[in-house]
């Protein structure tokens, strides 16, 4: 499953890279986000809850930072198992350039792997939930960003 | 009508093996007279109909034991991972958690893998080898695996709580540290060089590679042939949806030492074997009890897992352990059905006479091997109806990282059938012969029966060309265009696909019966079939009732207690009515002659002197009678028991033929006709036969086009995990069938019968199929894949109509 996108932000590319580091910020705008605990650098622990079709879950995983290029792009992962309910794989790759005015325009190309019930129960809704939720996210960052 | 089977002449051109036709001399009985017939033949109102229906039916989960526990199992998300570790922890530590038990436990306790015996073991079945002629690695099916989880929901640790809830609850605790491994769920990409390997003991993933027919006489036949066509199909993977989902309940007699197994399947002999097996104990320490089943189709033929589980943890905690699946569960690990990729061609010279045949068949078993008969079935049949004279198949089998698939409905025919009318329609098509006279041209006839096909099965009898004629006066086929036309004023593209078929029974040769009539008249038949809806009760008393010439009210049919049953092959493979028809009337046979015995000593008068008639034994010029019941005492009732094995299979056939409007704007189909006529053999009971023949259409229709086990291949995730995303048949989407019974009789059993039921299914993916692309051929839609939705009707119109536009802009 693959989702693309982009945001143009009304804040310069330092402010913007910034709050796509902070661990603050992203609890804020990973929907259903409960809990989002340790560091950048070591790594984040993620409490996710969500529910597809049938499926209630709240998932337990890690959330990663790679492949980062300060102030350009960076690789968002992550990973979270929901007990019976399955697991949840999603890779963001987010990219920042500088827009014409003075702004930042965001590009974001996710892939997301399902598995279990998830899958099984919740498939023909997997797509459009997955692109819901990623536009919430990107929607809410670009909203706390330029508040 | 009813045509008398054909003595064996010495002037047949085959030549017909040992063993294969009825021996009348070593089943001591002949073939059975029509006049004695009063109740076969009937359509008998079904005895068992009033309990079901009436909630009285005795079905696995309606058993409860004092103090039963419950067992939920931790199943993969993963298509293919390596455990490397279990860590139970965290659910042992929950209120009512009684255990929780890993593959390592199983082990440790000596439990055996499942002795599953896939490769179909009659006399005449085809000989199916690994790829260097060996008997094939079918990858032990253990209750728990210990090295890795090789599908999505194989259960991986089973947990046993005081409530079913708690059970689930702690199931959702138990860690399993997994390493994800790369995974193939396709049969035709697990064969190629550098796919996942599921079982390092078959580096390719083929487990079974073998030839059959004549390859060198089939490439001479292709190369001098005016004409040569070619196809590729996959027939999808479905699943059989039983009403009642799979359930078992476990209850250990310490004191004995022996345990019950409530268990609903398809032949409780089989569950008690086979699991005897698994745990290690004597059969006879096990006792497997199986009432009335909801639904089998051929998913509950086969041992599954949580029975030998729930055995071995009742054994262990010394409580009853139940396990009732949920449909999730029932939808991902059922045994599946069919999925197979088939390649076929077909030679024809420049009159339409086919010459040759060459397939290619890739069967994809799952993760594990428990059944090899669909593809062996088909591997039988891959010529169909017609006469070819020389052909060439290459059979394979194929691990994938999908759950296991067994004989499903009809297991293996319907794919074949589907292959080859698909194939000879597009030879009339692409070779300019009418469809119709491509067939009658090329069907085998009745004069040529027994019959043997180029790949060697033996045809018993049949008269397909009549069965054709037969179905098109039924669909009342002249007025096809006339109602394309109407069609077309409503805005509708009708279709009509034709398909004949022929497929085999075979099944497990051996069945015994015992029956016994008591003082009182009442007569009891028991017998190791199971039914699951087909009427046993019924139809069987019937042929017990004019055997002995007894009412059929009179008759009572015992079966599903292992401590009564003591062999019985169970129900698949339409054996059931005959393999049990034939040890029955046999029985009833030697009943009758130890009854004579008797009579003649009673009245002192030489035995063969009796008459019988109606129910009892006459002194000739004297008004003394005595009847069964009057010859059996408490102290010495009449009672036998006969075993019987027979081995040549028989050849159930027909024509089905099927009518669909597609609105082009919707692209909704909707089948408006259905006929069909059967050769069903002998039809015992033609109520019963005609319910079976319907459940079976709506089943293959139900595959043809809704539904489908779709798995993602990216992720290996089943994709279709409850009744919302996987379509069924149901009585609004479904026609009602004309339906004819054929009854050429059989000559391999004395009371010719062949199997009704499944011949529902076999053409019917191969029917609908052609009448939609009959449909959409004026738009230019030459092919479509099942399940034929809407969504795909949509698809090959666009595609259809890019190709016209390409055609037009040079």
């Amino acid at each position: 499953m693959e989702m693309k996108g982009d945001r143009r932000i009304a804040a310069p590319r330092t402010i913007v890279w910034e709050k796509l580091n902070d661990p603050d910020t992203l609890k804020i705008c990973i929907p259903g986000c409960e809990e989002l605990t340790g560091s950048k650098d070591e790594g984040f622990e993620a409490v996710v809850k969500q529910k597809v079709g049938p499926v209630r879950a709240t998932f337990k995983g890690k959330v990663e930072l790679r492949d980062v290029i300060e102030m350009q792009s960076y690789t968002i992962s992550g990973s979270g198992k929901g007990g019976v309910a399955g697991f949840a794989n999603g890779d963001a790759r987010v990219m920042l350039t500088d827009a014409e005015d003075g702004g930042t325009e965001l590009t974001y190309d996710v892939q997301a792997k399902l598995g279990g019930k998830l899958a099984q129960l919740g498939g023909r809704l997997i797509g459009s939930v997955a692109k819901k939720l990623s536009d919430e996210f990107f929607d809410r960052f670009k909203a706390e960003v330029e508040t | 009508m009813t045509q008398k089977p054909g003595k064996l002449r010495a002037e047949f051109r085959t030549e017909l093996p040992s063993g294969w036709a009825f021996d009348e001399i070593e089943a001591r009985i002949g073939p059975i007279r029509d006049q004695l017939f009063k109740q076969i033949g009937q359509p008998v109102r079904r005895k068992e109909d009033r309990r079901l229906v009436t909630g009285r039916g005795r079905f696995t989960d309606d058993f409860s034991v004092p103090g039963e526990c419950y067992a939920a199992l931790v199943r993969s998300p993963y298509p293919h991972a390596r455990i490397k570790g279990i860590d139970p922890s965290a659910a042992l530590e929950l209120p009512g958690v009684l255990a929780v038990y890993t593959g390592v436990d199983a082990l440790a306790d000596g439990l055996g893998p499942i002795p599953h015996s896939p490769v179909p073991s009659t006399k005449f079945d085809v000989r199916l080898t690994a790829p260097d002629g060996e008997a094939p690695f079918i990858g032990p099916h253990l209750l728990l695996p210990i090295d890795k989880a090789r599908h999505v929901g194989e259960a991986v640790a089973v947990v046993i709580a005081d409530t079913k809830a708690r059970a689930e609850d702690a199931a959702e605790r138990v860690d399993v540290d997994w390493e994800e491994l790369p995974h193939v769920t396709d049969s035709l990409e697990a064969i190629r060089p550098g796919s996942p390997r599921l079982w390092d003991e078959v580096p390719d993933n083929t487990l079974v590679c073998s030839h059959f027919g004549d390859a060198d006489a089939t490439d001479a036949a292709f190369q001098s042939a005016a004409h040569r066509v070619r196809a590729k199909f996959h027939i999808n993977r479905v699943t059989a949806v039983t009403i009642e989902p799979r359930a078992a309940l476990a209850d250990y007699d310490k004191a004995s030492a022996r345990s019950t197994l409530y268990a609903g399947s398809g032949g409780a002999v089989r569950q008690k074997r086979e699991l005897a097996s698994v745990l290690g104990i004597d059969p006879d320490d096990l006792r497997v009890l199986s009432y009335d089943v909801g639904g089998n189709f051929g998913a509950r033929n086969r041992v599954y897992v949580e029975f030998g589980l729930i055995l071995w943890a009742s054994r262990k905690l010394e409580r009853p352990v139940k396990f009732t699946a949920t449909r999730s569960e029932a939808f991902l690990t059922d045994y599946q059905g069919r999925d197979l990729h088939t390649t076929v061609e077909l030679a024809l010279d420049e009159n339409g006479q086919f010459l040759a045949m060459r397939a290619d068949n890739v069967s994809n078993v799952g993760a594990r091997c428990v059944s090899l008969s669909p593809l062996s079935k088909g591997s039988g049949l891959i010529t169909g109806s017609y006469h070819i004279p020389v052909a060439h198949l290459v059979a394979r089998a194929v691990f994938t990282n999908t759950m296991c698939t067994q004989a499903y409905r009809s297991s293996g025919r319907p794919e074949v059938t589907y292959a080859i009318e698909r194939l000879v329609e597009i030879a009339a098509e692409q070779c300019g012969f009418d469809p119709i006279d491509l067939r009658r041209r090329n069907l085998v006839s009745a004069d040529q029966m027994p019959y043997r096909n180029a790949v060697g099965a033996i045809y018993d009898s049949g008269a397909y060309e009549e069965n054709m004629d037969k179905a098109m006066a039924l669909f009342q086929w002249p007025d096809i265009a006339a109602r394309r036309d109407d069609a077309r004023a409503r805005g509708k593209l009708l279709g009509v696909g034709l398909a004949n078929y022929v497929e085999s029974s075979i099944g497990s040769p051996v069945e015994r019966a015992e029956i016994a009539v008591s003082p009182d008249g009442e007569v009891e038949v028991v017998i190791g079939t199971q039914p699951s809806g087909q009427g046993h009760e019924t139809s069987f008393a019937q042929v017990v009732a004019d055997m002995l010439q007894m009412p059929v009210e009179a008759v009572t049919i015992t079966l599903g207690d292992t401590d009564i049953v003591s062999v019985g092959g169970g129900s698949h493979s339409g054996r059931s009515m005959r393999h049990a028809g034939t040890v029955m009337t046999m029985a009833s046979a030697d009943l009758l002659a130890e009854a004579r015995r008797r009579a003649g000593a009673e009245f002192g008068t030489p035995a063969e002197d009796l008459a019988f008639e109606d129910g009892a034994f006459k002194c000739r010029a004297t008004n003394r009678f005595l009847t069964l019941s009057d010859l059996s005492t408490a102290t010495a009732p009449l009672a036998v028991a006969r075993t019987n094995e027979m081995h040549a299979p028989v050849f159930p056939n027909g024509t089905a033929i099927c009518e669909v409007e597609i609105d082009p704007d919707s692209c909704q189909i909707e089948i408006t006709r259905y006929a069909s006529v059967d050769d069903v053999g002998r039809c015992i009971n033609p109520l019963i036969v005609h319910g079976q023949s319907h459940g079976g259409i709506a089943q293959g229709v139900g595959q043809a086009m809704w539904e489908d086990c779709a798995i993602d291949p990216s992720s290996g995730q089943q994709i279709a995990g409850s009744l919302l995303d996987y379509g069924m048949p149901r009585a609004d989407n479904v026609p009602s069938f004309d339906c004819e019974i054929a009854e050429v009789l059989s000559p391999t059993n004395p009371l010719g019968i062949k199997a009704g039921g499944e011949g529902g299914t076999t053409p019917a993916l191969a029917t609908v199929t052609l009448a939609v692309l009959d449909a959409l051929r004026p738009l230019g839609v030459r092919d479509i894949s099942m399940p034929i939705t809407p969504e795909r009707i949509w698809q090959a119109l666009a595609s259809a109509r890019e190709a016209n536009m390409q055609e037009l802009v040079p």
